[in-house]
């Protein structure tokens, strides 16, 4: 298959966005084994409201800015609200979530209406440029240049900080976390909190290339579970990996096979987990 | 010489890099009460897992009544008669104690994993389990949850089930855990009520039921068999006294 | 024997209750006009594929999430055995279950590898896999457009004397009413109570000697059929089945329906299928915002009454249970409770 630079270019930037969405998902599931089905919905509302903001204030900068907080408050709302009264029950957190990806979905449908909507990537990043032969669109660049910088950033606070490492501790055994007198609650609610920032970021960051529209929450909820599933759940580098291994295949099968652009990652995810249940770089638990 | 309830041989058990259980061999008779006791983090609780087959050994043989059960997986192994109590008692919080009961007595009673027949109307297994809670003491709490029951009503339940199946060799996990020292005394005495028939390795730290009760030791430090001999003849052992005394053991004789 | 007594008048209350309901569902098609009793018709299917998923969920404690895939391949069996065979009801829906039960014999064992959340993903993975697939054999199933124009299937002997949505009403209650009480039978056998336990506990179980997880394979399986029956009669009931029958979305619903009415309990899934279609039809005359009121729903569910709807009366009991208990154990004072859980390794 002859790797088109276009195409490339198109995977890693789908691959950024596809990261900030799964990384968050990944450590709380490594943290509290409980799968956020509002992943989606955050990544949603980071979405519409970076669009709404860019229309109001003009900048572009300040929408990636509101669309991550919008996020963040959200999922503050949701961690403080309820998950933390269903403590150590995962069945009725995942349930939880679920509730709250419909009542979002429709809310946001209520606010922004049916229609996909494209936030313009502000004035430097627009247009093209050559890249290895190939013309490929500028924003699309910017965008594997901000994952790669957001993904050094977040290894860096999980690997190289103390509070990454009471993080990492906790996703190897929540309980030795808690002997150590660290309370484990306090640190998967920030987690969740960066994880519910990151969403909304990414919901930003991808709207000048995806639009926003109803449906996007699930389609990004499903990649992302794909990632995770890949990746191993709790690990980073594998969220990265994944990220890259999904976003490639993705944009590759959407040139050279589209009907099969659904169906191809998840023919690769069953795969994977078939020889490997715990992912690509995860480990043997649960 | 007769055959033997359990003989272990050169069990080795490693889990990443660190060795819990290192050639441990050893020979229980049919009959014997054997205990099993060591410092903290000595690998006792492993060997129970290992004997009853929920880890698999890195190296080495499980031999039950002259057969060799390595390789079975652990529901397997309740054929020749193996069973297993937990620190945390093994019973289910959720059914009620003749559930519990129930549960033990139907196991492999039926065909087609129990599918062919309705528990309600099993009136034969009806009875027995009626005369288990009768002999357990159980009838009062029968139909309660297990769950809301105090802690000395759980590990009744549980050995009740696991007598129940009749067992041969019963491995029983820090039995005494839990239990008020008022009630250890009453304890003992039912252990030692158990009919000869059923072999028992246990694993205590209460040094009052190991000595109440076991035929034999054997002393677990650092994963390796320390010693093995009467209870007396351990006691004067000088390395268990190093070993115990060398601050390893948290936890004083209860 | 005051517990004796009480139990055995539960058994009559209980009784009764059958009674007037079964009395009530053959009555309604006398009293209903055809739009509730279509919608009567779809909360008995979906109250059976709620109750096919609670086998999984709410039995054995393993949360599936794709659910669908077993509504949908049944609903497509059916479908394209209608359509270009021409094959009687009969055998369809015969088909349609063993298709059902051979999907979960083929995935079970890549599902069963794993429990929790880790099962939950995986069965979506599936069920988005299966979804493909569909979509990719357009020239057989349609793709998007589907397989419309499935004729519904009526009782013979009743077709001169009733309209077709009684009639089918009729097929529809005779074929659910046998699944249920087929499946009383499975979770009230021997089987049925190493279901339960296992989800507590499943190396207790197997450390009782039982085969845990050829139990879990034949639950899966069971739970398969079951929901492939359930699909299929959806499919006769719309005379039409798309990609959407597989959708996560509905094992979604079948979760949602699962847990507001009670997981766990035999008839919560099909209280709750009852809750959520009627709230929806009659939610949708006033206004657009569904999806919003069910999440709504849900989330309150999940905060407040997580056991559901089914177990409101339950829990009633059980305090009185417990006040009785107490007197009960007051002699045995010396009894500890176990406060402190040793968790200890060695």
């Amino acid at each position: 298959m002859p790797l088109n630079t276009a195409s490339v270019v198109i995977g890693l930037s789908y691959a950024s966005l596809l990261f900030l969405v799964a990384v968050g998902l990944s450590v709380v599931f490594g943290l509290m084994r409980f799968v956020n089905l509002a992943t989606g919905s955050l990544y949603l509302i980071g979405g519409y409201l970076a669009w709404t903001i860019a229309g109001e204030l003009g900048s572009f900068w300040l929408a990636l800015l509101g669309g991550a907080l919008g996020a963040l408050a959200v999922g503050v709302v949701i961690e403080r609200g309820f998950l933390e009264r269903l403590h150590r029950n995962e069945l009725l957190q995942v349930c939880l979530t679920l509730g709250v990806a419909y009542v979002v979905q429709d809310v946001t449908r209520w606010i922004w209406g049916g229609d996909p909507l494209r936030l313009r990537p502000p004035e430097s990043l627009r247009g093209s440029i050559l890249l290895l032969g190939s013309i490929v669109p500028t924003y699309r660049v910017a965008l594997i240049v901000a994952g790669v910088v957001l993904a050094g950033l977040v290894w860096y606070l999980l690997e190289r900080t103390k509070w990454g490492a009471y993080v990492r501790a906790g996703v190897d055994d929540l309980e030795m976390l808690e002997c150590l007198g660290i309370n484990g609650r306090r640190v998967f609610a920030i987690v969740f909190a960066l994880g519910a920032l990151l969403c909304g970021l990414g919901g930003a960051l991808g709207t000048p290339v995806t639009g926003v529209a109803p449906g996007a929450d699930i389609q990004i909820l499903l990649m992302a579970l794909i990632v995770v599933v890949l990746g191993g759940l709790g690990s980073v580098s594998g969220a990265v990996v994944a990220s890259v291994v999904v976003g490639l295949v993705d944009s590759m099968v959407r040139t050279y096979w589209p009907e099969a652009s659904f169906f191809a990652v998840w023919v690769l995810a069953a795969l994977v987990l078939a020889v490997r249940p715990q992912g690509l770089l995860g480990r043997v638990t649960a | 010489m007769a055959e033997t309830a359990l003989q272990l041989e050169h069990i080795t058990k490693t889990i990443g890099g660190l060795t819990i259980l290192d050639d441990v061999s050893l020979t229980v008779m049919p009959g014997e009460r054997r205990a099993v006791i060591g410092p903290n983090g000595a690998g006792k609780t492993t060997l129970l897992n290992v004997i009853a087959g929920f880890l698999p050994p890195s190296r080495g043989r499980v031999v039950v009544f002259g057969r060799d059960v390595t390789r079975l997986p652990a529901h397997r192994r309740v054929d020749v008669g193996l069973l297993k109590t937990n620190q945390q008692p093994a019973v289910f919080r959720e059914l009620t104690v003749r559930q519990n009961i129930l549960l033990a007595l139907l196991r492999g009673r039926h065909p087609l994993l129990g599918l062919t027949a309705l528990v309600s109307l099993d009136r034969e297994v009806q009875r027995q389990a009626e005369d288990v809670l009768e002999e357990w003491d159980l009838l009062a709490v029968a139909d309660d949850e297990v769950r809301h029951l105090p802690h000395g009503y759980q590990r009744r339940v549980e050995l009740a089930a696991r007598f129940a199946m009749q067992p041969r060799l019963l491995l029983l996990d820090e039995p005494a855990a839990g239990l008020a020292a008022e009630e250890i005394p009453g304890f003992i005495e039912r252990l030692r009520r158990l009919p000869r028939e059923v072999t028992v390795v246990l694993v205590e730290h209460s040094m009052r039921v190991v000595f109440a009760f076991a035929d034999r030791v054997t002393v677990l430090h650092h994963g390796a068999v320390l010693a093995d001999g009467t209870p007396e003849a351990v006691q004067q052992d000088e390395r268990v006294q190093e070993a115990y005394l060398s601050g390893a053991m948290r936890r004083g004789h209860a | 024997m005051p517990m004796e007594q009480m139990s055995r008048l539960r058994q009559r209350w209980q009784l009764l209750a059958y009674v007037v309901a079964v009395a009530a569902l053959l009555l309604a098609p006398a009293v209903l006009s055809t739009y509730p009793l279509s919608v009567l018709t779809e909360i008995l299917i979906f109250g059976l594929f709620a109750m096919s998923l609670n086998l999984l969920l709410g039995y054995t404690g393993l949360p599936t999430l794709g659910h669908s895939a077993f509504f949908g391949a049944g609903g497509y069996v059916v479908g394209l055995l209608a359509k270009y065979y021409q094959v009687p009801l009969g055998p369809a829906l015969l088909l349609a279950i063993l298709a059902g039960v051979v999907l979960a014999l083929v995935t079970g064992p890549i599902v069963l590898r794993t429990s929790g959340a880790y099962f939950l993903m995986l069965t979506l993975s599936l069920t988005q896999v299966l979804f493909g697939v569909v979509w990719l054999a357009r020239g057989v199933t349609g793709g998007d457009d589907g397989l419309p124009g499935i004729p519904t299937p009526q009782l013979a002997f009743l077709a001169g004397s009733l309209e077709p949505t009684a009639n089918f009403y009729y097929l529809a209650l005779a074929i659910v009413v046998v699944a249920i009480a087929s499946m009383a039978w499975v979770v009230r056998s021997s089987f049925g109570l190493a279901l339960l336990a296992i989800r507590e506990n499943e190396r207790v179980v197997e450390g009782l000697g039982y085969p845990t997880w050829l139990v879990k394979y034949a639950v899966y399986a069971l739970a398969g059929g079951y929901g492939a029956l359930a699909g299929a009669l959806y499919t006769f009931f719309k005379g039409y089945v798309g990609p959407g029958q597989l959708s996560w979305l509905v094992a979604g619903e079948g979760l949602v329906m699962t847990i507001v009415g009670g997981a766990g309990t035999f008839w919560g899934p099909m209280v709750g299928a009852a809750v959520v279609l009627l709230l929806r039809y009659e939610v949708s005359t006033f206004t657009q915002r569904w999806l919003l009121i069910l999440g709504l729903i849900f989330i309150a569910t999940v905060v407040l009454m997580p056991r559901g709807i089914v177990r409101l009366p339950e829990r009633l009991r059980e305090v009185r249970a417990r006040v009785r208990r107490e007197e009960l154990l007051e002699p045995v004072a010396g009894e500890r409770q176990p406060a402190e859980q040793v968790v200890e390794r060695s």
